[in-house]
């Protein structure tokens, strides 16, 4: 018995013998390490992603991610989506809805002489570090608007690129605003379902066919312009129900292609920026400001920044959804966005879940330019 | 006491090395081979080997090595053990994957992660591992662009 486990393992082993040879026969001639079984370059890449979670480390993944075919499906499956992972990988990550479970902390750096804006991922508790850069706005100033141009490099604001993010564009007032998406959901959903194709690169878009995924709006509260305004955020390509637990993911509903014009639909079919009572109809997720309690005797309207927000400006604020025409529920009551002012130029940004980086930096320069309660 | 005892391990080139039990089943290959057998037969077991000679006995001391020092001279030991050339690196590498050693398959594994991080950038990692750019011309070129965002 013994003898004969001995001889078919050797026989086994004389097969792979002979499996094997024309691979030595190849690394002799120095493509070794291109022929490398694709469980073992999982195995180094899988740590690598592991190791290197926080930036600047976490470029060698995406470098990985640039080397070859085989080298960018396995990272493509092995890199989770922001809302689980709560890491920014890919640029693509700045159109991904961030994480579920936490705000991720940004910043932002304001130029003032160039009129440009800077948003960075903040990578330690302090300010003064140097943040991962991930986005840039620049104002352009139109006779009957004005528009932002939001990019994924810091000098480069040409619209024909695939590092062309999109836009906020603002009415003459400075009242209402649309953010456009620089990249068309169709195209991410022509590309396929699978993860993969989530993670492909931003194609180029004509900019004439940006596409409109939010509206923003600016009111004065009762008491005029001498009380915090009223902001209304109508988020398009966001199910609602994203919010609820178990709802609808927005991720998901990109790919099923959002922009046909179904019943079912909660894309607003207008392209007006009047929109927002038909949007929650739709079904579309609306944001709104938390009112900032008056304090008596600091006599000032204050909000729980919870530290991410030092100076008092009316620029400053919190957005949460709003109750659809029902009883608002504890999720109603989570910080969805928080911008604020922390330094002369300098001000913090942190997002969660269900809005992207990309959406959040737009509505937070829609406070920059709004002049609604300003003083 | 009983003595510990040894096993034979043949390689393909016909060298054949004195192993102690305890660390010729570090390896799960060797480890499922002798469980095959009864436990006389399996003293002084030949089995034939697909890694160099070199490699097999480097497999050994590192495992004998893994044995007998301490967290820190054992971490010093490593990186000396590891700092071989990319073609030496590939060999340990195959011989870890063929004889199933886990703590050595860690240790290339990290060792050759060490080594992607260490390049410049892209076309370092390609010349350095030897492998194509099989992109098209026009999804490199996206790629390229992007990538400029991550060095920003």
């Amino acid at each position: 018995m013994a003898i004969k486990c001995i001889a078919r393992l050797r026989s086994r082993r004389v097969v792979q013998d002979q499996l094997q040879t024309p691979n030595e026969v190849e690394a002799e001639g120095g493509c070794c390490w291109a022929n490398l079984p694709q469980e073992l370059l999982w195995e180094v890449l899988l740590r690598i992603e592991e190791s290197e979670s926080i930036w600047p480390q976490r470029k060698h993944v995406v470098a990985c991610a640039g080397v070859c075919r085989s080298w960018r499906f396995i990272i493509q499956q092995i890199v989770k989506l922001p809302q689980l992972s709560g890491k920014l990988t890919f640029p693509i990550s700045v159109k991904q809805p961030g994480p579920k479970d936490s705000l991720l902390q940004c910043f932002i750096k304001r130029n003032r002489s160039t009129q440009t804006y800077y948003l960075y991922l903040g990578l330690t508790n302090s300010l003064s570090d140097g943040g991962k850069f991930l986005l840039a706005a620049r104002k352009c100033r139109r006779p009957t608007c004005t528009d932002y141009i939001i990019s994924l490099l810091a000098e480069d604001f040409s619209k024909g690129t695939n590092t062309y993010a999109g836009r906020l564009r603002s009415n003459f007032l400075g009242t209402k605003f649309t953010v456009f998406d620089g990249q068309s959901p169709q195209a991410g959903a022509k590309m396929g379902k699978s993860r993969s194709s989530r993670l492909a690169n931003l194609r180029q878009v004509s900019p004439s066919s940006n596409y409109p995924m939010a509206h923003i709006s600016y009111e004065l509260n009762m008491l005029g312009s001498r009380g915090p305004r009223r902001m209304q955020c109508n988020m398009n390509t966001i199910p609602a129900t994203s919010i609820a637990p178990g709802g609808l993911d927005p991720t998901t509903q990109a790919e099923l292609n959002p922009y046909q014009s179904t019943p079912t639909s909660f894309l607003s079919k207008s392209a007006s920026m009047e929109n927002s009572v038909s949007d929650q109809k739709n079904g579309g997720l609306v944001l709104i400001n938390k009112a900032p309690r008056w304090h008596e005797q600091l006599q000032c309207w204050c909000l729980n920044f919870h530290g991410r927000v030092t100076i008092a400006s009316v620029k400053n604020f919190q957005l949460v959804a709003s109750p659809e025409n029902g009883p608002a529920g504890p999720e109603h009551e989570k910080i969805i966005l928080q911008f604020g002012k922390v330094g002369k130029d300098l001000f913090t940004m942190d997002y969660r879940y269900p809005i992207s980086v990309f959406q959040a930096f737009a509505i937070c320069l829609s406070s920059f330019e709004t002049r609604i309660a300003c003083e | 006491m009983l003595l510990s005892k040894n096993s034979a391990l043949e390689s393909k080139d016909n060298e054949i090395f004195e192993v102690e039990e305890s660390i010729a089943i570090q390896s799960e290959l060797i480890k499922t081979m002798t469980t095959m057998v009864n436990s006389k037969a399996y003293v002084n077991e030949r089995n034939q080997m697909v890694p160099e000679a070199r490699c097999r006995k480097q497999a050994n001391y590192h495992v004998e090595q893994n044995n007998k020092i301490v967290d820190e001279e054992l971490s010093d030991w490593e990186s000396k053990f590891f700092e071989v050339d990319m073609d030496d690196l590939h060999e340990l590498f195959m011989a870890a994957n063929y004889l199933e050693i886990e703590s050595l398959l860690n240790g290339v594994t990290k060792r050759v992660g060490d080594f992607i991080k260490a390049c410049k950038n892209v076309e370092v990692i390609r010349q350095t591992f030897g492998i194509n750019n099989d992109f098209a011309a026009q999804q490199e070129e996206e790629i390229r662009k992007l990538n400029s965002w991550n060095h920003i």
